[in-house]
């Protein structure tokens, strides 16, 4: 085994998780903190995993409802219409800005859809021990970090719609309960993701 | 685990660094400014060096924070149609909600576009005049530490497209106009920007480090 191939954890050492520095891993230890930063030093990975499969299990069954129920109501001169994330796409589509709705289709179908199944597939290919496409993973877990965000993108647009479009009898514009259920898959997933540590995907390699 | 029998004798810690994502054991190298390098491994970011990152982001830290609140109270967008004129900003659009009794809506739209943006910006200030200038005042680990979980729940380039796009939406139905505060706005999103391009964690993380070991020594 090359040098090269060595991990912190495997050479009794252990690495802060939030500023990174190497210290001596301590037997006895079962909570120590990090002295440089004060970061607890977590050993349980099986309750980390545990922690992210709730997480993703609560934003899958959260997914139903934001995009099943109406995101938002528009009401023009008395008449009520319901709005879903789709409905939402359709419209832009009808209105010829296609690249919007392409946007919008990515922010909030397309990246949970992906961050829910993506990481599902990384704690499967775990717990099943595949030890394959391992840098692919990594790579994979690290689009799903950056993009979670963007996510916002839909509850932003309520936010600012609502507000702008409160013409009395003319026009309004409501939110509707899905758009809190969206609100929530977009932070159960982005806690998902941070609280698996991508160092689990290259554990027991050597 | 079955590799720490493999290797007895424990390594000393010096002279190392390990990859934050998969663990692996590097040489330590001190590279010069304005470079990076990579895990040979998982290829992932392991150090990205800056010229002189802390006084820069010191600097761009203050000018966010003198620019945040005209940004968050001065109108973002007018709204005219047939004669009613609407204006809309980030926290009308948090009252609205608040309003339409979509309260966790609301929180959540508070605490990504105001409440942690101006943490952010304002422990990035604090850890930077501590290791500026070497004050040992409060807790510079902790806020450094608090700085790096809130960096990805701070959404103002999110927010930034969700304008574009509500325009977008809105110029079918009446007449859309920007106001003063779209442009304190779009400054204070480019400062944000800027001051993590120009944060150098290792080196911030180092300077902490030093300021630990001779306050407890
Ligand atoms: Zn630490
Ligand atoms: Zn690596």
């Amino acid at each position: 085994m090359a040098r090269e191939e060595l991990t912190a954890l495997a050479s009794g050492l252990i690495q802060c998780p939030d500023c990174h520095l190497l210290t001596e891993k301590k037997d006895s230890a079962t909570k120590t903190r990090c002295p440089r930063c004060n970061a607890k030093f977590c050993f349980e990975t099986s309750a980390s995993l545990t922690r992210t499969w709730a997480l993703l299990i609560s934003s899958l069954i959260l997914l139903f409802p934001a995009n099943l129920l109406p995101i938002m109501t528009v009401t023009y001169l008395g008449d009520k219409e319901p709005n879903t994330i789709m409905d939402g796409i359709e419209h832009f589509i009808q209105s010829g800005s296609y690249f919007i709705a392409l946007l919008i289709f990515v922010a909030s179908i397309l990246v949970p859809v992906f961050k829910i199944t993506g990481v599902i597939l990384i704690m499967i290919s775990i717990r099943k021990k595949w030890k394959t496409w391992l840098r692919h993973k990594t790579l994979m877990f690290r689009i799903i970090k950056f993009i979670g965000r963007w996510s916002m993108l839909d509850i932003f647009v309520i936010a600012i719609m609502v507000t702008l479009v409160n013409l009395g009898t003319l026009t309004t514009i409501v939110p509707a309960p899905a758009a809190t259920y969206f609100a929530g898959v977009v932070v159960l997933t982005m806690a998902a993701a941070n609280t698996f540590d991508s160092r689990l995907i290259w554990e027991d390699t050597e | 685990m079955a590799t720490s029998q493999s290797n007895p004798k424990p390594i000393d810690p010096k002279g190392l660094t390990a990859c934050p994502e998969c663990d692996l054991l590097i040489q330590k190298t001190t590279p010069k400014s304005g470079v990076k390098g990579l895990c040979p491994r998982c290829k992932c970011m392991l150090f990205h060096t800056k010229k002189d990152s802390v006084e820069r982001t010191l600097i761009l830290s203050l000018a966010g924070l003198i620019l945040f609140l005209p940004a968050m109270v001065l109108p973002i967008m007018t709204l005219n149609a047939m004669g009613i004129e609407r204006t809309s900003n980030i926290l009308q659009g948090i009252t609205t909600l608040f309003q339409d009794d979509f309260h966790l809506v609301a929180i959540l739209v508070l605490l990504t576009t105001v409440i942690v943006p101006f943490l952010k910006l304002l422990l990035l200030f604090y850890v930077s005049i501590s290791v500026r200038f070497k004050v040992n005042l409060g807790n510079p680990a902790l806020a450094f530490r608090s700085y790096k979980r809130l960096d990805e729940w701070g959404m103002l380039e999110v927010y930034m497209l969700g304008i574009l796009v509500s325009i977008t939406k809105l110029t079918d139905l009446a007449q859309v106009s920007y106001d003063i505060g779209l442009f304190c706005f779009v400054f204070l999103l480019i400062i944000t920007l800027f001051s993590s391009v120009t944060l150098d964690k290792q080196q911030y993380w180092s300077l902490i480090g030093r300021n630990v070991s001779t306050k407890n020594g």
